[in-house]
């Protein structure tokens, strides 16, 4: 969990232009003002490649924050 | 909730009303070039009280449109107006179009829900078999959402459309569905 965590931030820096250090530990869209809805869509199509997995309409709505992106693909993960 | 027809996790669809389109910001949003940047035709002409009501009026009774307002769970304020028109009963397709008006909102996750909403009403309520959206080639936001939902870009009308001084594409997208529920029944 910690490390697509990490993956996570990583990307997320990356589509933000921000280094790693710049991403708080509960980032959010309401946290993060460079986390608008393109950015956070980029995110989730960067997360789709990255990770192999398609997400669901019911958890493209749920990928609210970085605590949250993790949690739900972890448990994609340990079911596929 | 007022009168809810879908509910999601933040936002609720629900028919207008007669006093929506007279005394909320429906009609404003269509004379905003910023909300009407990347939409059609609505975008050249000024929208009125009178002309939201006429188009109000039209579309209540209709069964190849439905239009439903975007609305906030928490507050019931108008956040913006997706629809589903063209809807062919024969061959069971319709064009799907969301607006997410208010400037607060867009940067969440309200365009993300209205659209798996709107999905649901179409593939499981109408019974449709296809549905079909279409954007402007320079249009950043559209394609991304798109493809998120699983749509398939399915050709282009080239040069078609005028936009700030220059002929772009229309684009076209595809998403059945066998492909929306294969995608929802993944894990």
């Amino acid at each position: 969990m910690q490390k697509i965590k990490e993956n996570v931030v990583k990307l997320l820096a990356d589509i933000l232009d921000l280094s790693v250090e710049d991403i708080p530990n509960n980032a959010s869209p309401d946290i993060l003002e460079r986390w608008d809805s393109l950015k956070h869509m980029l995110l989730v199509m960067s997360l789709e490649q990255e990770f192999d997995i398609k997400f669901t309409d019911d958890e493209l709505t749920d990928l609210l924050t970085v605590d949250l992106i993790a949690e739900i693909i972890s448990e994609r993960l340990s079911n596929d | 909730m007022i009168n809810p027809y879908a509910i999601g996790k933040k936002i609720y669809l629900r028919a207008p009303e007669l006093e929506d389109a007279m005394n909320s910001s429906w009609y404003a949003w269509f004379s905003d070039p910023e909300v009407t940047m990347y939409l059609g035709d609505s975008r050249y002409w000024p929208n009125t009280k009178e002309s939201q009501i006429q188009f109000y009026e039209s579309t209540k009774n209709s069964t190849d449109r439905l239009v439903l307002l975007i609305c906030d769970k928490n507050s019931d304020e108008l956040i913006g107006v997706c629809n589903l028109s063209e809807i062919n009963w024969v061959h069971r397709h319709a064009f799907v179009a969301l607006v997410i008006a208010e400037e607060k909102y867009r940067k969440g996750p309200a365009a993300m829900e209205t659209l798996s909403l709107m999905l649901e009403i179409a593939f499981n309520r109408l019974n449709l078999k296809n549905v079909r959206a279409a954007h402007i080639s320079t249009n950043p936001y559209t394609p991304v959402l798109c493809k998120l939902f699983g749509f398939k870009e399915v050709g282009r009308f080239e040069k078609l459309l005028y936009f700030y001084g220059e002929y772009v594409d229309s684009v076209q997208q595809q998403l059945s569905r066998s492909d929306w529920r294969d995608r929802n029944q993944a894990n």
